[in-house]
């Protein structure tokens, strides 16, 4: 596909954040401050005003549907078994969510009136995450690009982020290092291949370029972590990363030069395809958008929600559905129908999300887990690694994007599953505005924090305590020998 | 390109040149064997191509032959570092100054494969075909009514860089290169094989 600038002038809009007010009213928030609407009517001509905004929701985004007292007015357009965005159908007023990102804001009209300077400054205008994202990047290209790569040769290596535990147990005294913006930083780090051309086997596997290599990779016996991701037969949603054994895959080249220089062999290279044309694509994105993630509070959450969108732009797939209630409660089972069959425009470009996964679990490896000064760590997601306080981790540690940092301790660490945990933070004063008092508490009940990924905060405490130890997988090993595999090695992307 | 008549009008030693020229691969760019070397000398002379590398005068290539048959390894996919090296260097300091220099539009090896042709100042239309393999043909009129020069390009995404460029749309408007294409699309078109023209 040929990406570039895009050809018209941004729309720019106001915002207005709704939620139910009630059991069926609305409430609007403008800049102009809030408004409550209760009566049918009222609801009405309130949602038909609101064409010309950019429309979000304050909360779940479903729950518009009480909006009005009548569901079947209401129809949310679903993507991956995820609502995008909902349509009021008899104003064509369309909600999109921001992701939970003005949450607990003092003042999130403040934020997003800030946001939406911010935006604006940079000649993008209001809209949903991900097309904010796409519009941001695209408005730093300097000219057209073709990228065009086989979405069969990439999608494969499409891994995502890292997910392990050393063990389902409460640990104490650990803390918690992550690798700031991590996946903005690695994207502008390099360029990435727009096209690819197979190439012979005994091409070096160069780790500053974006070349994608088939190939088979011994990786050795003593690791405390795997080194290299391969999808589970059978179930493409499963990840392992194997130790003492042969594994085969398709990978970037980065990838595999790092976990060779983790003391993996390359035994066998099945295919190689280097960069044809090439573009630092992210590189004037990346210094256009940094300094928003410093703005105060909700804004600079929305900025890094914005950012770290972009990548996950290019690994979208699927098929659209719509989902319809079809009572005026909208308390029964909803309806959900297929969509309206649009083509990914993004299809082609499915290497991009490839690439910069791989980047990111790279940095983990070499950095981190491959690391002979550090201890294994006990919980790793991403692009954050939980590990025994007193190591000396300033060695990897720095200052600035790309770098890792410290960012927590962590006295009490329970562990259910990768991505699912409990901490008690070592602030005393943590949940409580009498030291004295604080000081008490924390000595006979500690303020639990909970962490869920993809939960909402205020919902995390009742997954953890939903999720049963130890965690893992119960799975059928239908090739690989049940010897190789510990459910320490296995996690699923979304648990 | 006009066509031949009266490849009988020729002198027998003259058409042997041309039959052991067509075995050896000088005559076409590719050898055939010797059964087949009178039928491939006849219809390529027929077909009015260039006689000038069996008659012993080759015209001097416009890329050093390193650079060639790295470009030519590449596109068939046999490219090692030392290929992707010499293109580099190449790239970088001794192609032509009307090849894009940018490699987010035109990559080392479709550049290498581009250069082989002449400078665009002569170009007359240009008409492009794909191949079987996924490469395409591009062959290129000349404005003073010489032999018409053809070149392999690696793939689809370089024959649209190309077209880009004959289009006046190619890697930017500061690009020294467009003074060599002049106003070439003012006077000039390109086709590709089975479509309309394009101008």
């Amino acid at each position: 596909m040929n990406v570039g600038p895009p050809k018209r002038k941004a729309t720019l809009r106001p915002w207005a954040v709704i939620s139910v007010h009630g059991t069926r009213g609305l409430a609007v928030t403008t800049v102009d401050g809030l408004v409550l609407r209760t009566r049918a009517l009222q609801v009405h001509q309130g949602l038909a005003g609101l064409t010309g905004h950019a429309v979000y929701v304050g909360g779940r985004l479903t729950e518009c549907r009480r909006i009005g007292g009548d569901a079947r007015a209401w129809q949310a357009s679903v993507w991956n078994d995820k609502a995008v965005s909902m349509t009021h159908t008899p104003t064509g007023l369309v909600v999109r969510s921001l992701r939970g990102t003005l949450e607990g804001d003092t003042d999130p009209a403040d934020s997003l009136e800030l946001f939406r300077g911010w935006l604006e400054d940079r000649g993008v205008g209001l809209g949903s995450v991900s097309a904010m994202a796409r519009n941001l990047w695209r408005r730093t290209l300097p000219t057209e690009v073709e990228i065009d790569t086989d979405p069969e040769l990439s999608r494969p290596a499409l891994f995502g982020g890292r997910q392990a535990i050393r063990g389902a147990r409460t640990y104490q005294h650990q803390v918690l290092l992550d690798l700031e913006a991590a996946y903005p930083f690695e994207m502008a780090n390099r360029p990435y291949a727009l096209t690819w051309r197979k190439v012979s086997g005994s091409r070096s596997l160069d780790p500053d370029a974006a070349g994608m290599v088939a190939a088979s990779v011994h990786v050795p016996t003593g690791l405390a972590y795997g080194l290299l991701p391969e999808r589970f037969p059978g179930d493409d949603q499963l990840v392992a990363y194997r130790r003492a054994t042969t594994v085969r895959g398709v990978w970037s080249w980065g990838e595999v030069a790092a976990a060779v220089s983790c003391g993996a062999e390359l035994v066998r290279i099945h295919a190689n395809y280097a960069p044809a044309t090439e573009a630092d694509l992210f590189g004037p994105w990346w210094r256009n958008v940094a300094d928003g993630r410093a703005l105060p509070r909700g804004a600079g959450r929305l900025v890094k929600a914005v950012t770290s969108a972009l990548w996950g732009v290019f690994a979208v797939r699927g098929e659209s559905h719509v989902m319809r209630w079809d009572t005026a409660a909208g308390n029964s089972e909803p309806l959900i129908t297929a969509g309206p069959n649009r083509p990914n425009p993004y299809v082609r470009t499915c290497h991009l999300a490839t690439e910069t996964t791989a980047r990111v679990r790279s940095r983990l490896l070499a950095d981190v887990l491959a690391n002979p000064a550090l201890p294994p760590p006990v919980h790793v997601d991403t692009d954050g690694v939980i590990l025994r306080k007193g190591a000396d981790v300033t060695a990897v540690c720095g200052t600035g994007p790309g770098t890792w940092r410290l960012k927590r301790a962590m006295p009490t660490l329970e562990v259910k599953a990768a991505q699912v945990y409990r901490f008690v933070c070592d602030d005393r004063l943590c949940g409580h505005r009498d030291p004295l008092a604080a000081a008490v508490a924390y000595q006979a009940a500690p303020v639990w924090h909970y962490s869920v990924a993809g939960v909402p905060a205020s919902m995390a405490r009742d997954v953890f305590r939903r999720t049963s130890r130890p965690g893992g997988y119960t799975v059928e090993l239908p090739e690989w020998p049940a010897a190789d595999l510990t459910t320490d090695d296995l996690v699923s992307p979304n648990p | 390109m006009a066509k031949r008549t009266g490849w009988r009008d020729l002198s027998q030693a003259t058409r042997d040149r041309y039959t052991r020229a067509a075995e050896r691969g000088t005559l076409t760019g590719s050898p055939t064997s010797s059964n087949r070397a009178r039928s491939t000398a006849y219809n390529y002379w027929r077909s009015g191509g260039d006689l000038r590398a069996a008659r012993g005068h080759a015209p001097r290539p416009s890329v050093p032959t390193p650079v060639a048959a790295a470009a030519a390894a590449s596109a068939e996919g046999r490219g090692g570092n030392l290929e992707a090296a010499t293109l580099r260097v190449w790239r970088e300091t001794a192609a032509p100054g009307w090849i894009p220099p940018s490699r987010a539009f035109l990559a080392d090896d479709a550049a290498a494969a581009l250069a082989q042709l002449p400078n665009p100042r002569g170009w007359g239309n240009v008409h492009f075909t794909p191949q079987d393999d996924g490469r395409w043909r591009m062959v290129v009129e000349r404005k003073n009514g010489g032999y018409d020069v053809q070149t392999i390009l690696p793939d689809q995404a370089a024959a649209k860089a190309v077209m880009a460029v004959l289009s006046g749309i190619g890697p930017g408007d500061d690009w020294d290169g467009w003074d060599d294409y002049g106003d070439w699309w003012d006077s000039h078109d390109f086709d590709v094989a089975d479509t309309d023209t394009v101008s």
